[in-house]
């Protein structure tokens, strides 16, 4: 076991670094920077714009620029924004509890509401409930975020005016509500036609079946035999899903205002700020990885038929 | 010699059968409305009798066999007819809750698949000791300890540590093993045996028939094996009822079925024997596969459903459907043109 956990921890480095050179070179290569554009607006002077240049290190090769940035991020700096100046990771890091705290809740949604559903259609399969269910699950699925959003901020703030619109609210727990639903309906919805397909595979095995042979009740053989199985299918699924769970905070956090890392970043590509752009997608990326190794490790400890060479 | 038979049969005829299956039907929804893939089926089993059920892969065996203690799944597969008296009651018609202090407890199988009958993530302890919880009320600590000394029943090396481990560090062989010590923990007076070694290796088949012969007469009960393969219960079985196509063509007592087969089907079966076990002294031990395969049961032969493999096949056969001739309770055949019994089986 700790000869895996140190393995994955290995293979984690070459991974992070794989990262940091697709988004530098993605957002390096596209024209345009705040630093230049700033500068062309204000008709600054050639000398101010060399300085600039030299600063950023625009004047030198991508490549040059790709490892002196790799060197200074392994010391823990991220770089300056272009704009304001101002320490990119002491911001991005600052951004990270608000969207760690919608994306937690958001799955915390998915999970309470998700799995239980996914249980019942599957233990009613074919019944009216399961295509009921099944039809508000594809819904739940295909309605696009940003107008969930502005949906249940109108009902929910103007037409009751219960709950605020947007912001942080200085981390209330009403200002999560209305993001955080909208970020989970969707995944409640993919994680219940998971958990569905999970717990109808288990029905059918044969161990069930032997389950059954032993007089045991529906309860029993469900609680002690079906649940535990489907969760190990359940759990490898949704942990890929917490990635995109993690991206789709984007969009969200544009909606509702929300002070998160997803929110800076629409702002700093709008504003070709790139170190802070480049900041924002590492740190998303990044927990994105960090969960996936951890469901990984989670994944062997409740599954023992995994080898741990 | 027919005295001693027919004072044998008398007193067959006098216990009162453990098990009594009478005219069961089970049917599988298809996009095209229900198959029939058991029809029509009745047999009993005596009190510590051991009965052997053969019949090719696909004949209807292992839904019989579900249906009797109503485990086949549901949908897709509906018991249609039939009785299952079990004890004085039926089976089929006992509420849920009686029928479950019954599984496991006085009727137990073992099933096929030793790889996947028993649950992944649940230690194999845990797993034998649940029955005991169930069914006898132990405590936590009971049950393990009952739950070892089947592990030592089933000769199982190193129980207490065996006990903690998981059915993928087992063997096939082994996992078979626990699946009889879990089928025997409530001393059984049935025991339905599906297949039980025919997904092992070769070396290991007699190892666990022997032991659940054994642990048959250490216990008592009735078994009903079922196998594909004559073979395997040509030592071990009493009375032998072969399966063709979800129907019953014929039953026999071991002697009659291997000395005398009736039914072209069950000397077909004979045939493809690799040793010819009890057949040996005529002095042919020649194998010959039975050509063509088990009908889908949606779409059956008209009239004898083995018409299109029999050799013995006239007009008769293929419009009009053979009836199950009854001899005695314990012989009948279902065929218009049975082997003379007292020719050598090969018409
Ligand atoms: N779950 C099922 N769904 C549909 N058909 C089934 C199912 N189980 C068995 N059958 C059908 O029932 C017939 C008898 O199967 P089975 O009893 O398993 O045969 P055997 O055990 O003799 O090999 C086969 O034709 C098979 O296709
Ligand atoms: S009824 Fe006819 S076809 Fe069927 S087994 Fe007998 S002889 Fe063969
Ligand atoms: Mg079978």
């Amino acid at each position: 076991m700790h000869r895996f956990i140190l393995k994955r921890l290995l293979q984690f480095i070459p991974t992070v670094i794989g990262v940091t050179l697709i988004i530098f070179l993605l957002l390096n290569l596209v024209p345009g920077n705040a630093a230049l554009s700033s500068a062309g607006r204000l008709e600054l002077d050639p000398e101010v714009v060399a300085q600039l240049r030299k600063d950023f290190e625009l004047d030198k090769p991508v490549i040059v620029r790709y490892v002196n940035y790799l060197g200074r991020l392994a010391q823990g700096d991220m770089g300056k924004s272009m704009l304001r100046r101002y320490d990119v990771s002491e911001v991005v890091f600052g951004r990270l509890g608000a969207t760690l705290k919608l994306a937690c809740a958001a799955l915390a949604i998915a999970l309470i509401v998700g799995i239980p559903i996914g249980f019942i259609s599957a233990l009613k399969q074919g019944t009216w409930l399961d295509i009921g269910l099944a039809v508000v699950s594809v819904a739940g699925v295909s309605i696009p975020q940003f107008w969930l959003g502005i949906l249940l901020m109108y009902v929910f703030s103007y037409m009751f005016n219960i709950l605020p619109t947007s912001g942080y609210g200085g981390g209330a727990f009403s200002n999560l509500i209305l993001p955080a639903l909208t970020l989970g309906v969707g995944y409640a919805a993919l994680l219940a036609r998971i958990t569905r397909a999970a717990v109808i595979e288990v029905l059918a095995a044969d161990y069930v079946r032997t389950a059954r042979a032993k007089g045991l009740s529906a309860l029993a053989i469900n609680l002690r035999h079906v649940m535990r199985n489907s969760f190990v299918l359940i759990l490898t699924t949704s942990a890929l899903l917490f990635g995109s769970l993690m991206g789709q905070t984007v969009v969200v956090e544009r909606v509702f205002s929300w002070p998160g890392v997803g929110s800076l970043l629409v702002e700093s590509i709008f504003q070709r700020d790139i170190p802070v752009a480049q900041g924002c997608l590492l740190l998303i990326i990044m927990v994105f990885l960090i969960v996936n190794l951890v469901v990984d490790i989670l994944y062997r400890v409740i599954n023992p038929r995994i080898d741990f060479k | 010699m027919n005295e001693i038979k027919e004072n044998i049969l008398g007193d067959i005829e006098k216990v009162e059968p453990l098990l009594k299956v009478d005219g069961l039907c089970v049917s599988f929804d298809s996009p095209n409305g229900p198959v029939p893939v058991v029809r029509d089926v009745g047999f009993y089993i005596n009190p510590g009798e051991i009965v052997g059920l053969v019949g090719e892969s696909g004949s209807g065996k292992s839904v019989t066999a579900l249906s009797l203690l109503s485990l086949i799944p549901s949908p897709p597969g509906h018991i249609t007819a039939g009785r299952s008296i079990f004890e004085g009651n039926d089976l089929l018609k006992m509420p849920n809750k009686r029928l479950r202090k019954i599984r496991g407890n006085r009727i137990s199988m073992i099933f096929q698949e030793p790889m996947t009958s028993l649950n992944p993530l649940m230690s194999v302890g845990d797993q034998i000791a649940e029955v005991f919880r169930l069914h006898v009320g132990s405590s936590k600590v009971e049950a393990k300890e009952l739950a070892l000394k089947m592990l030592k029943k089933v000769q199982i090396p190193a129980p207490e540590k065996r006990m903690k481990e998981f059915p993928f560090q087992m063997s096939g062989g082994m996992r078979q093993r626990i699946m009889i010590a879990m089928a025997l923990c409530c001393n059984p007076t049935l025991l339905i045996a599906d297949e039980p070694t025919t997904a092992l290796d070769v070396t290991i088949q007699s190892e666990i028939m022997d032991l659940i012969i054994e642990m048959r007469q250490e216990f008592g009960s009735a078994v009903l094996m079922i196998t594909h393969d004559l073979g395997v219960i040509a030592e071990t079985a009493e009375r032998i009822i072969v399966m063709y196509a979800g129907q019953i063509v014929e039953t026999g007592s071991v002697n009659e079925i291997f000395d005398a087969p009736a039914h072209p089907y069950t000397n077909a079966l004979l045939q493809s024997l690799p040793v010819l076990g009890r057949r040996a002294r005529f002095g042919r031990q020649r194998l010959q596969e039975i050509t063509g395969t088990v009908p889908d049961p949606a779409d059956l032969p008209a009239g004898c459903a083995f018409s299109n493999r029999c050799p013995n096949v006239q007009d008769i056969c293929k419009d009009t459907s053979p009836l199950l001739n009854e001899t005695n309770i314990q012989r009948s055949v279902r065929c218009h043109f049975p082997l003379t019994l007292n020719s050598d089986g090969e018409a």
